[in-house]
């Protein structure tokens, strides 16, 4: 199994869910986060941002499903401008789900 | 050294993180998060199984407001409902991991759907801050 950790553009993130659901990856988590890019936030005018608002989705799929969901997230993702985002994945050894105590996703 | 995330709910916590002490693992961090499981996070007929099929949900929001029924009340084409969640991040070196995952399905098991996940990752390193402690020393 393997987490994606994907950061998005808050107003792309009801796409990029509707684009996963349909998919077939329901099961995500949401967090709103703060963060910048090797841009170091952004610069209007006389105004810096030192940090821009985004949300990181985190899910958990099996291995062969990780270029699918890739290629949702990067499809539904993309605006081609500076900020879209990044995804990160990472392993997950094992996987529980509380209500039966089960192992796998 | 393993990462333990746990997805609960937000009402367990407290209890969780006790249960949590008592088995030697003190350091947590908790997250405030929004999350939906493989029914899409729609838990419309569980909001009231007493109701009538033939009432508008409408009117079933109105009896018991829920996070999810309140997003039933919202005007998208196709509803995305998200639940609100705590995500615990748990790092431990010395303390099994089952042993910490034991004690999170004992304390958050209600059998009712929405109980949550737990996903084990492994952690290649890490440094304590203060003393510049690294690996296993960094978290014990």
């Amino acid at each position: 199994m393997k987490m994606i950790r994907a950061i998005i553009r808050p107003e792309k993130e009801h796409d990029v869910v509707l684009a996963l659901e349909g998919g077939g990856f329901a099961a995500m988590t949401k967090a709103h986060v703060f963060g910048r890019g090797k841009q170091k936030g952004l610069q209007v005018g006389p105004v810096h941002y030192d940090m821009l608002s985004k949300v990181l989705l985190l899910l958990v799929v099996e291995d062969d499903q990780i270029e699918k969901v890739m290629s949702i997230i990067s499809d539904s993702a993309k605006t081609g401008f500076i900020g879209d985002g990044k995804v990160f994945i990472s392993d997950v050894k094992e996987a529980y789900t509380v209500r039966t105590g089960d192992t796998g996703l | 050294m393993n990462e333990i995330m746990a997805v609960i709910r937000r009402t367990r916590v407290k209890e969780t993180l006790q249960a949590l002490a008592d088995i030697g693992v003190d350091s947590t961090t908790v997250h405030s998060v929004n999350g939906r499981g493989k029914q899409g996070g729609n838990i419309m007929e569980n909001v009231d199984p007493e109701m009538p099929k033939d009432i508008e949900y409408v009117s079933k929001i109105y009896t018991s407001p829920t996070p999810s029924s309140m997003a039933g009340a919202s005007t998208l084409t196709k509803p995305v409902f998200w639940i609100p969640k705590n995500l615990l991040d748990i790092v431990v070196s010395d303390v099994p991991v089952e042993k910490v995952v034991d004690a999170i399905l004992r304390i958050n098991q209600s059998g009712k759907h929405g109980d949550g996940k737990i996903f084990i990752l492994s952690i290649s390193d890490a440094l304590r801050l203060r003393t510049g402690e690294r690996s296993d020393a960094a978290i014990v």
